[in-house]
């Protein structure tokens, strides 16, 4: 048949059958395993910044090649001070964390579970958040001097917002249907909170604790910045007076992987909390 | 027999919108009553006055202490293990093995070690109702439980619901917007309209009830024409 049927519009480009292929691989195709996928944009840039300064494209004053980085890492590791300002660093970090993390969890309860904590607490919560927080650093130096003081609140600081936020949110969008049926299956108001409330504001709490770890980091770079004697900071900061590219390009790599290890070390715990939840993993 | 439920000029009103009438109704000990009307009449909220969910009311409702409820959607803790779901505020340490004859009875005592996430839609609602019998209760409250059932689990659950009522002998009230199911069930048919209850029916028949008997098709019709609803018979789609 050549002639038009006038009922039909010409659909040209949309076929009127589609094959559906199997994908499931019955061999023959060699396929790339997903780590190796994974890896392979990663080191294709470190493979690229070796070959510019093997060149010298990109010359040494700007930034050390990895192979300088990587001398200056054994070096450093060798007469310990990479170890011990990592111990510094961390134990700022670790310090600051945990008073942070105390003061968002108690005022997150207080303003999640209570109306009056919320009136108070988290209209507070919003103004304070608007201040940047790194913009604090001189007041901070007036109040607390220059020593560890500073760096641990600042560092305090900025967990508490993002660990506040999230688990006041979690707290707040717990299913009303759920406390209906727990409280109509006798439970009080303490386990209310320990069966429906707490385990429901926990993904939330969890994502929040990605971010406060991964802020954490970044506020220990700033405040490590401010007269510094230990720790990783005080190491750029000397390196920075004498140009030292690869010993900066050192620390930067190490707080880099301090923040993966933290990030990563709260993927396995969320993965081990959150087994309930099934979960859309991305499609092969 | 004595009752269970008695409510004495029940009334309710959201923001001035009057929701339930100067309402009066006894239910008796071990009965199956069914409460049928249209969405918005107000059944639902007089089930969440009969569980104690929905205290700003007017005039006196006095129910069992021992009751418990179902809902449409069947409401597990999904951080919860099913057996543990079952158990959930009952007093003491968790005991298992209650749980387990608990989801026995409900026909599925191999899934109390796994997460509500993985039941489908009738184990589910089993759960929901092994988590509402194993308090013992003397009234069950049961809100739409089968409504987001398909057909074909749904007329096994109702079943299930059937024997459970037996056995247990609690009082039941099943609000619904199924004419045929309460019909199945029921000892008394309520019909609620506007929150009032205009009509009311015994369905004397013997159980288990044939959907096609003529005896079960007149009460279906005259509760459909209390609802409002005209069909002719041969074209009542099932």
């Amino acid at each position: 048949m050549t002639t038009h049927s006038p009922a039909l519009p010409t659909t040209l480009d949309k076929p009127a059958r589609i094959t559906i292929r199997g994908t499931t691989k019955t061999g023959g195709r060699v396929t790339v395993p997903r780590s190796v996928r994974r890896a392979a944009g990663p080191v294709g840039l470190v493979l690229l910044w070796f070959l510019t300064s093997a060149t010298g494209v990109l010359p040494e004053s700007v930034l050390a090649s990895p192979v300088d980085v990587l001398n200056q890492a054994v070096e450093l590791t060798r007469n310990g001070e990479l170890p011990s300002a990592i111990a510094a660093s961390g134990r700022r970090a670790a310090t600051g964390f945990l008073i942070g993390a105390t003061i968002a969890l108690s005022l997150s309860l207080l303003a999640g579970l209570f109306r009056l904590g919320e009136d108070v607490i988290d209209s507070s919560m919003g103004m304070l958040r608007a201040i940047p927080w790194v913009g604090l650093i001189p007041l901070f130096i007036v109040w607390f001097g220059i020593d560890e003081t500073p760096k641990i609140a600042l560092v305090a600081l900025g967990v508490t917002y993002p660990l506040y936020f999230n688990i006041y949110g979690g707290i707040r969008s717990t299913d009303s249907q759920l406390v209906e049926a727990a409280r109509m299956m006798g439970l009080g108001r303490l386990g209310l909170i320990k069966y429906v409330i707490l385990p429901s504001a926990l993904p939330g709490a969890l994502v929040g604790l990605r971010y406060a770890l991964s802020t954490a980091w970044l506020a220990l770079v700033f405040a490590e910045q401010v007269n510094a004697d230990a720790g990783l900071g005080y190491l750029m900061s000397n390196a920075q007076q004498y140009f030292r590219t690869d010993v900066i390009v050192l620390c930067l790599v190490v707080y880099a992987l301090l923040g993966l290890a933290c990030d990563f070390a709260v993927r396995i715990l969320s993965r081990r909390l959150l087994t309930w939840r099934a979960n859309f993993e991305g499609e092969a | 027999m004595p009752n269970s439920v008695e409510i004495r000029a029940l009334s309710r009103a959201f923001d001035g919108n009057t929701v339930l009438h100067d309402l009066d109704l006894d239910i008796r000990e071990g009965e199956f009553v069914a409460l049928l009307g249209h969405s918005g009449c107000g059944k639902s909220t007089l089930l969440r006055i009969l569980a104690g969910l929905d205290e700003e009311i007017g005039g006196e409702v006095t129910v069992p202490a021992r009751r418990s409820a179902a809902f449409q959607s069947p409401r597990l803790l999904p951080w919860l293990k099913v057996w543990r779901n079952v158990v959930l505020g009952l007093p003491g340490r968790p005991d298992r093995a209650l749980a387990e004859r608990a989801l026995a009875e409900v026909g599925i005592a191999d899934r109390a070690s796994v997460w509500p996430k993985t039941l489908s839609g009738g184990q589910a609602q089993r759960v929901s109702l092994a988590r509402a019998l194993v308090r013992e209760p003397e009234l069950l409250l049961l809100d739409e439980p089968f409504g987001a059932l398909d057909a074909l689990t749904r007329g096994r659950v109702q079943q299930l619901v059937a024997e459970l009522w037996q056995r247990h002998g609690c009082a039941i009230l099943l609000v619904t917007h199924d004419v045929e199911e309460a019909l199945l069930l029921a000892d008394r048919v309520l019909v609620m309209d506007e929150g009032r209850i205009p009509h009311e029916l015994t369905v004397d028949l013997p159980r288990p009830r044939d959907l096609t008997a003529p005896e079960f098709v007149s009460l279906r019709a005259r509760l459909l024409n209390w609802l409002g609803v005209t069909r002719t018979l041969e074209g009542t789609p099932s």
